[in-house]
C-alpha cells in the first residue's frame, strides 16, 4: 500500500499505511535504497524517511516529477515484504543507575511495574531507528509498549547519551541539550562522532538493543571512549 | 591562495551561507542555505561565481568589511546603501574593491535580508583549514575567499530579478484536505501578520480562527516551505534551517519564488497566502 502525493515544486511524498510498524518501515527503507539508486538524470536530491512515509526531493521541474512517479510505480511491484529483513543491529551498553536515569523510579510508578520488569522490557525490545530529527543525530526509537508521559517542565540540560522515554517512543540524546522526555539511563558511547565524515552513529532503519551495565563498567567504557580508543563499530552487527 | 576579509562590524545578524545541502537530512540536519536564493544567485552571478557559491547573508543591517586584497563584490536583496571607502555605489552590480578597502553595507530600507557576493570561494576556514563555523559572524572574525581554478560551470544565465511583494504562492500540502471551505477563507487571500519570533528556522503567523483535530498524524518528513497548522490555528512556515520531521498537518508548501519573497518580509509585516493555480 503506497500513495504518491505531490509536495510542492520539487518533492513527492510517498505515504505507506499510516501505522508504526517495523515491517512497514523496513519496506520503505527498501524503497528508499532503490530510489537513491535511480539514474542521475531523474535529479533525485534526497529521500527522507520517517515512520511510515518517505519524502523524495528532486531538482528540476514538473516533467521530472512525472518521470519519477513512473519510476516509483515500477519499484512499487518490488515492495512486497512480508518478513522483517534485519540489516544493522547495535548492542548498546546502558547504565540504569539513578544518577544516569533520574526518572526511572517515576516511570516505574507511572507504569505500575517493578524496576526489574521495566529493565527487562527495555533490554529485550528490538528498537528500530524510525527516524532522526529534533536535533541532528537524535534517534527516534520505537516502541516499548509503554505509555510514558513527558516531564511537565523540560530539563534545561539532558546529558549526551541519555536514554529518554516519551509515549511508547524511546530516544537517545546525541549531545547535551534541553529535553522533556523522561530519562531512564545513559550510554557511555558517543552517539555524535564529529571526527567522522558522517558524524552520526545510527541511521534510520538500524535496530538497537540495550544491555544493562554497572556504574563501574560505564566509567571504564567512558575512559576508553574519552581517550579516543573506543571503536563504536564493535557494538554493531550486520545481519 | 586565500584572501582575507576582516569583519570590522558584524551588523545585526550576518552569516555565511553555503548552498542548501540535503545530503544529511535523514540524520535530522536541516538543509540551510540563503533565505532568498534568488538574491544569493544574483550576487554570485554578478561577481562571476558559480550560482550556488557561499554568500554573506545580512539581516536588517549589514556589516563593515575590510578587504586585504582586490576582489569583486555585489550587493543584492533588500534595498540598502553600499559604501566602498565612503563612496556610494548601486546595488545589483559588480564592484571592484581595491586592496585595503572598507565596504559598509547599510540598513535595509525595504525588505529584510541583503546578500554580499564576493569573488572566489568564501569560507570561515583559514589556510590551515581550521573548522568552519556556521553560526553568526562576529566583529574581529575573518572570512576567506579562495581564489583560483573553479571547476564548477559558471551559470551564464542571469537570474531574473523577482518582484518583492507580500503575496506568497502556495501549493496544497499532503494534509490540505483537513481544511473546510470556511477554513480556506480564514487562511488564504487575506493579510496575516508575521510574528516577531520568526527567523531562519520558521516563520510564525498570527493565530487564525481555524480549529482542527489534534494528534491524528504520525510524524513525517518536512522540508523548507512546508506550512504546518497547529490544532489552535497557528500556521508555521518552515524556513531553511527547519527541523526535518514534524507531526503537525502540512496544509501547504510555499513555491520557491514565495520562499524568496518570504525571506524579505520583516517580522511584524503581513503576508497574503494564495493557492497556486498550477499544481
Amino acid at each position: 500500500m503506497m500513495e504518491i502525493i505531490p509536495y510542492g515544486e520539487s518533492a513527492l511524498l510517498v505515504n505507506f499505511e499510516q501505522r508504526i510498524d517495523p515491517i512497514i518501515n523496513a519496506s520503505l527503507h527498501r524503497l528508499r535504497k532503490n530510489i537513491l539508486a535511480l539514474p542521475a538524470e531523474l535529479g533525485i536530491t534526497f529521500a527522507l524517511p520517517s515512520y511510515c512515509s518517505l519524502l523524495i526531493g528532486f531538482k528540476g521541474g514538473k516533467a521530472l516529477a512525472e518521470k519519477i512517479i513512473v519510476a516509483l510505480s515500477s519499484l512499487k511491484e518490488e515492495q512486497l515484504p512480508t518478513t522483517l529483513s534485519r540489516s544493522i543491529q547495535w548492542k548498546i551498553p546502558v547504565c540504569f543507575e539513578t544518577d544516569f536515569g533520574p526518572d526511572l523510579s517515576e516511570v516505574c510508578a507511572e507504569e505500575k511495574r517493578s524496576q526489574d520488569e521495566l529493565l527487562r522490557l527495555l533490554t529485550t525490545a528490538d528498537l528500530r531507528v524510525y527516524a532522526c530529527g529534533f536535533i541532528p543525530g537524535f534517534a527516534y526509537l520505537g516502541t516499548t509498549g509503554l505509555d510514558v508521559s513527558r516531564r511537565s517542565e523540560p530539563r534545561k540540560i539532558v546529558p549526551a547519551g541519555s536514554i529518554g522515554l516519551a509515549g511508547s517512543q524511546t530516544g537517545i540524546y546525541p549531545c547535551d541539550s534541553p529535553g522533556g522526555w523522561k530519562i531512564v539511563g545513559q550510554t557511555p558511547l558517543r552517539v555524535l562522532r564529529k571526527e567522522r565524515k558522517i558524524p552520526y552513529l545510527f541511521s534510520p532503519g538500524d535496530e538497537l538493543r540495550f544491555y544493562s551495565i554497572s556504574r563501574e563498567e560505564f566509567d571504564a567504557l567512558k575512559i576508553i571512549e574519552n581517550s579516543g580508543k573506543l571503536d563504536p563499530y564493535t557494538f554493531r552487527n550486520e545481519i | 591562495m586565500k584572501s582575507e576579509i576582516q569583519i570590522l562590524r558584524s551588523g545585526i545578524y550576518s552569516t555565511l551561507q553555503r548552498a542548501a545541502d540535503f545530503s544529511q537530512i535523514h540524520f535530522g540536519v536541516s538543509p540551510g542555505g540563503p533565505m532568498d536564493q534568488n538574491a544569493a544567485s544574483l550576487a554570485n552571478f554578478l561577481v562571476g561565481n558559480p550560482e550556488d557559491s557561499p554568500v554573506l547573508e545580512c539581516t536588517l543591517d549589514g556589516p563593515v568589511l575590510k578587504f586585504e586584497e582586490t576582489l569583486k563584490i555585489a550587493v543584492t536583496g533588500a534595498k540598502c546603501s553600499v559604501l566602498v571607502n565612503d563612496a556610494e555605489f548601486e546595488m545589483n552590480q559588480c564592484i571592484e574593491v581595491p586592496e585595503g578597502s572598507i565596504l559598509k553595507v547599510g540598513r535595509s530600507q525595504n525588505g529584510f535580508r541583503s546578500y554580499i557576493g564576493i569573488s572566489g570561494d568564501l569560507s570561515t576556514e583559514n589556510e590551515n583549514n581550521e573548522p568552519a563555523s556556521r553560526g553568526e559572524l562576529r566583529k574581529g572574525e575573518k572570512i576567506y575567499s579562495a581564489q583560483g581554478e573553479n571547476a564548477a560551470v559558471i551559470s551564464l544565465q542571469k537570474p531574473k530579478p523577482i518582484v518583492y511583494d507580500q503575496r506568497i504562492e502556495v501549493f496544497t500540502g499532503p494534509e490540505f484536505s483537513i481544511l473546510s471551505e470556511n477554513d480556506l477563507k480564514l487562511i488564504f487571500d487575506k493579510p496575516i501578520k508575521v510574528l516577531s519570533e520568526s527567523g531562519r528556522k520558521a516563520y510564525l503567523l498570527e493565530k487564525t480562527a481555524v480549529k482542527t483535530k489534534a494528534g491524528e498524524m504520525i510524524s513525517s518528513g518536512v522540508i523548507p516551505g512546508t506550512i504546518q497548522l497547529t490544532p489552535e490555528g497557528t500556521m508555521i512556515i518552515l524556513m531553511r534551517d527547519c527541523q526535518t520531521i514534524g507531526g503537525y498537518p502540512r496544509i501547504g508548501v510555499v513555491t520557491s519564488g514565495g520562499m524568496n519573497r518570504l525571506a524579505q518580509v520583516r517580522p511584524g509585516e503581513e503576508v497574503v497566502l494564495f493557492l497556486s493555480s498550477g499544481q
